[in-house]
């Protein structure tokens, strides 16, 4: 009976419970996993040695071509977020549409671009050759000598009247694979040859514009979403424009000219615009400049 | 003299206990059992083959080719115990063979691969070294026993029919000689005029798929230990299977237009067209087709260009996950066959027994086909000498029906594991190769699951 | 302050046993190192599990005793001298335990109910089953002595300097020594059940496959917790 009395009335099953839940995380368990696994005192051969295989838990991968980033995947998510809304609120910092570009160009996206290329004998040289579009390597300089009509001089001609440069285009930095990284970096560099071929300037409405008729014809995600969402903040005269006049022509001609990504611009400066141009299958879209300056008239005269 | 008075004289009909049609390894392996067996070798047996065999297999063993020759087949160690237990084994040129203990299949869209080991999981043979060591041991034991098993070599069966009085099955061979025999067995392949005389119906379906087989020598580069490789192309897997020396079986079963472009191509192109094949992705590869059958002159630059770009985004820990690239080619070794699956509706009928590829063709994929009909050889023995020992007419159903309820099932069941394989395999659709990749991810971390197959699709599996 | 006292009695049990049988001259010189951490928490959970597996041993045999001992009084012998050899092996470590001051494994309890259940539920089975419980058991333990003397073999050096010439020589210290070849003999003795369990019928069990397997994953997974918890 005292025996009984004296012994105490103690928990038993929680406080066990939760030692031997956490008991996993302690030290002592840890390191005789470790001994298990040979991974500590274990003597070393001397070809052991020079690997260094030791790697702390949380390193960033490797870069996979000079000037990547690799990015995990919440930070590349992170980043789709805040250039989308960044894009959508200030269309006009370069750094957003950058960034979202790179975002949302999903491996298979690109895949299906170079699988194109693939296909194609002028999209396989330029693959193999990979090309980079400089003011040097596109010589900027003789292209005002040549003829008239020609690829070389209305490039030159719409680099002058835009003001703009081939130099500016921003490298890519976050997309793994380097022959695809390549596939991105030549759609932006090919953007103002695509703003030569139609004729759009490069204020916002022709960039719109511009945007819906790569989405028809290279499926880049980021020019979608470009020609859903950024027409929502431009004024109503525009957005009619936009909606009434150019992208009918946008969604007729991406689909049906040739994919432009196969077009190497660079080897084809000496020929005729148009001939060019009937070749694709693209037609010019009404002017956009002429139009708006006709709308900028008429409301002055009704003011 | 003697020829004159017999050309004049009704034929006189031969009778023997058991004709084997086809000299092939089922048919030979059967004569072979049942001379080794202490319970059957009293049998009068015949071996009738339409080609010449004896020469060309005696020679075979005499002096041995210089190269492999192209049909190598895998043998599971459960074949290798059956023909040990025959004594056919050792007579084998063992220097020829190779056993691996590593078979590596991967998937060529998503590159989900599993990853199988076992030592001895299987060793690469080829067919005539099959068929010459059998034939050695056949002569050991023909020297041995009074009752000798005859080989009508050379001698094709012109008819087949049943024996008037007697129902027995009678032939007609080429030679003019008439044959009778209590049990009549085709292991006569596919066409099997055997089945067609039983009346046998025989169901499958042709999978329009051509095996186009080869014999490399792999380069220099690194030293591996010998392993089967597997890529699960969309078209069909293309397999590496080793050899000695570093050379390597290829079997690759692709479209008929596939089959006959890599068949046209020159040796060099065809070399870098099976290592593209083993390591470049599905749109390369189609990208590859295309300007391999427009016939356009820089294929091989085109290839050696995305195989550099390969090579070059490979990490080094990751270069053991591909085969080595194979640098020669042994002249002569490309052929194709079709490839189509059957399986007849019964093995055996009265006085009538098929073995090997007269019951059942399959897909190569997993290389069970000849290992297959070797197990209904070890079946059909035993049942034979069960009927031998209790004194049955070994031509009726009774005795032979053991070996048709103990095989059927047991080959259906591998026959459709392999055609639902090839059918699995055969799209490239996105949400199937997902699954596939998924299953064969999970499958290749369960150990004990895959011992589990190996050991069934080896024989080795504990009763 | 509880480690360093542990570590301390640790240090003192190391250099008694390096001096053990040696020669004087030899270990004056000779500082010796303490075993790490690592070592230690590796120390501790092979006595934890191996009393804990010895203590699940035990409590089989002594079930398979209870439940065939009636039936078949002809397995008397031979089950009663597998489980006396089981005794000696759960005294072994009981006392090892309490020599080093190992916290034993918190599911104790559960071990014996779940031994013993086992014994008993195997006998009822028959010799067959019982014998294949054996086997399987015994293939486990087997399996995992040999990884625990791989471990002890590989990585148990101690730094051992000596004091006038600086040169460290990594040597195994005499009580591991002792603890390796206690763990190979005890391995020995149960590999000996199990060509015992084998001859006596084992494979006969019916379901043979899954009994054994079965008993194998339980005894893995028992391992593994009993490791740990």
């Amino acid at each position: 009976m005292l025996i009984v009395q004296q012994f105490q009335k103690r928990s038993f099953i929680i406080p066990s419970l939760i030692s031997s839940g956490l008991s996993y995380l302690s030290k002592d368990i840890r390191l005789a996993d470790k001994m298990e696994d040979g991974e500590l005192h274990f003597p070393k051969t001397e070809f052991e040695k020079s690997q260094n295989t030791s790697r702390p838990l949380f390193q960033r991968p490797e870069p996979n071509y000079p000037g990547h980033v690799p990015l995990y995947n919440f930070e590349k998510l992170l980043m789709f977020l805040g250039s989308s809304i960044g894009a959508f609120v200030n269309p006009t910092n370069n750094n957003f549409i950058v960034s979202l570009g790179e975002s949302t160009a999903f491996p298979w996206v690109l895949n299906r671009l170079r699988t194109q290329m693939l296909n194609d004998p002028s999209g396989r040289q330029i693959l193999k050759e990979r090309p980079h579009m400089t003011s040097k390597s596109l010589n900027l300089d003789e292209l005002k000598n040549y003829p008239d009509n020609s690829l070389g001089k209305s490039y030159f001609l719409w680099l002058e009247r835009e003001g703009v440069s081939p130099d500016t285009r921003v490298p890519v930095k976050y997309i793994t694979d380097p022959e695809l990284a390549f596939v991105f970096q030549r759609y932006r560099e090919c953007h103002d040859f695509y703003h030569t071929i139609t004729g759009l300037p490069i204020v916002r409405e022709g960039e719109i514009a511009l945007k819906l008729f790569e989405f028809m014809n290279l499926g880049i995600p980021m020019t979608g979403l470009g020609a859903l969402f950024a027409p929502i903040p431009i004024k109503s005269s525009q957005r009619r424009r936009l909606l009434s006049v150019y992208y009918p022509w946008a969604v007729k001609n991406g689909t049906i000219c040739k994919p432009l990504i196969n077009v190497y611009w660079e080897k084809i400066m000496k020929k005729d615009i148009d001939v060019l141009r009937s070749e694709l299958g693209i037609e010019k879209p009404p002017d956009m400049r002429e139009l708006r300056k006709k709308a900028r008239s008429k409301k002055k005269q009704v003011a | 003299m003697f020829q004159v008075i017999r050309r004049f004289a009704t034929s006189v009909s031969n009778v023997a206990d058991i004709v084997i049609i086809g000299g092939g390894p089922a048919g030979l392996t059967l004569g072979t059992a049942l001379k080794n067996s202490p319970v059957t070798k009293h049998l009068k047996i015949h071996l009738v083959e339409g080609g010449k065999i004896i020469e060309p297999l005696n020679s075979f063993l005499e002096t041995p080719p210089p190269n492999y020759l192209n049909r190598v087949v895998s043998l599971t160690p459960s074949t290798i115990g059956f023909l040990d237990s025959i004594g056919a084994w050792s007579h084998f040129n063992q220097e020829r063979t190779q056993s691996y203990d590593d078979i590596v299949t991967y998937d060529g869209v998503s590159g989900a691969r599993m990853n199988f080991e076992h030592p001895d999981i299987a060793t690469m043979v080829e067919t005539t070294n099959i068929q010459a060591g059998l034939l050695s041991r056949l002569n050991e034991l023909n020297s041995q026993q009074e009752v000798k098993l005859v080989i009508q070599e050379d001698t094709k069966v012109t008819s087949i029919a049943k024996d008037s009085i007697t129902q027995w099955p009678t032939l007609k061979l080429s030679n003019g000689d008439s044959l009778t025999c209590r049990l009549l067995v085709g292991c006569d392949g596919y066409n099997s005029p055997v089945r067609h005389f039983a009346g046998i119906e025989s169901r499958g379906w042709s999978y329009n798929r051509w095996g186009v087989v080869a014999t490399f020598k792999f380069a220099d580069t690194e030293f591996r230990f010998p392993t089967g490789w597997q890529r699960f192309l969309p078209t069909g897997p293309l397999a590496l299977l080793p050899l000695p020396n570093g050379y390597t079986s290829m079997v690759w079963s692709t479209t008929p237009e596939l089959a006959e472009m890599l068949l046209s191509l020159d040796e060099t192109e065809f070399l870098s067209m099976v290592n593209a094949g083993t390591r470049l992705s599905t749109e390369e590869l189609s990208m590859i087709y295309d300007l391999a059958k427009s016939k356009s002159p820089d294929l091989l630059e085109q290839i050696q260009w995305r195989l550099n770009l390969f090579a070059g985004k490979l990490k080094p820990a990751d270069e053991e996950n591909f085969p080595l690239q194979v640098s020669e080619i042994v002249t002569g070794s490309r052929a194709r066959f079709p490839l189509k699956l059957s399986h007849a509706d019964t093995y055996v009928e009265d006085r009538v027994a098929l073995v090997g590829d007269a019951a059942h063709t399959t897909h190569p994929l997993a290389g069970q086909g000849l290992n297959m009909g070797q197990e209904d050889v070890k079946s059909l023995v035993g049942a034979l000498e069960r009927a031998t020992s209790r004194g049955l007419d070994i031509g009726n159903s009774l005795a032979l029906e053991p070996y048709f309820s103990e095989r059927w099932p047991q080959n259906h069941v591998l026959l459709g594991v392999m055609d639902k394989i090839h059918k699995i395999y055969s799209t490239d659709f996105a949400p199937l190769v997902a699954a596939r990749s998924f299953g064969v991810d999970v499958l290749n971390s369960l150990g004990p699951i895959k011992d589990f197959m190996v050991g069934r699709i080896s024989g080795n599996s504990k009763r | 302050m509880i480690r360093h006292s542990r570590n301390l009695i640790k240090l003192q049990s190391v250099r008694y046993a390096s001096t053990k049988g040696k020669e004087n001259s030899a270990t004056e010189n000779l500082r010796l190192g303490y075993l790490s951490d690592a070592q230690n928490a590796y120390m501790d959970r092979v006595i934890r599990v191996d009393q804990a597996g010895e203590l699940g041993a035990n409590f089989i045999y002594n079930g398979q005793y209870l439940a065939l001992s009636h039936k078949r009084p002809d397995l008397k012998p031979i089950l009663k001298h597998m489980w006396e050899q089981e005794i000696h092996h759960h005294n072994t470590f009981n006392n090892l335990q309490v020599e080093r001051r190992v916290r034993p494994s918190l599911l104790t309890p559960l071990w014996k109910v779940g031994a013993m259940g086992l014994g008993i539920a195997t006998g009822l089975m028959g010799k067959e089953a019982a014998m294949a419980c054996t086997e399987a058991v015994e293939t486990v333990i087997g399996g995992h002595y040999n990884q625990q003397l791989r471990v002890l073999t590989n990585q148990f050096h101690v730094d051992v300097v000596n004091e006038e010439t600086g040169v460290n020589t990594p040597t195994v210290p005499e009580e591991i020594k002792d603890m390796q070849k206690l763990v190979s003999q005890f391995r020995d003795e149960e590999l000996e059940h199990l060509d015992t369990a084998v001859e006596h019928d084992a494979h006969g069990a019916r379901p043979y496959w899954l009994l054994t397997e079965a008993i194998k994953l339980t005894c893995r997974g028992a391992i593994w917790t009993a490791e740990r918890v």
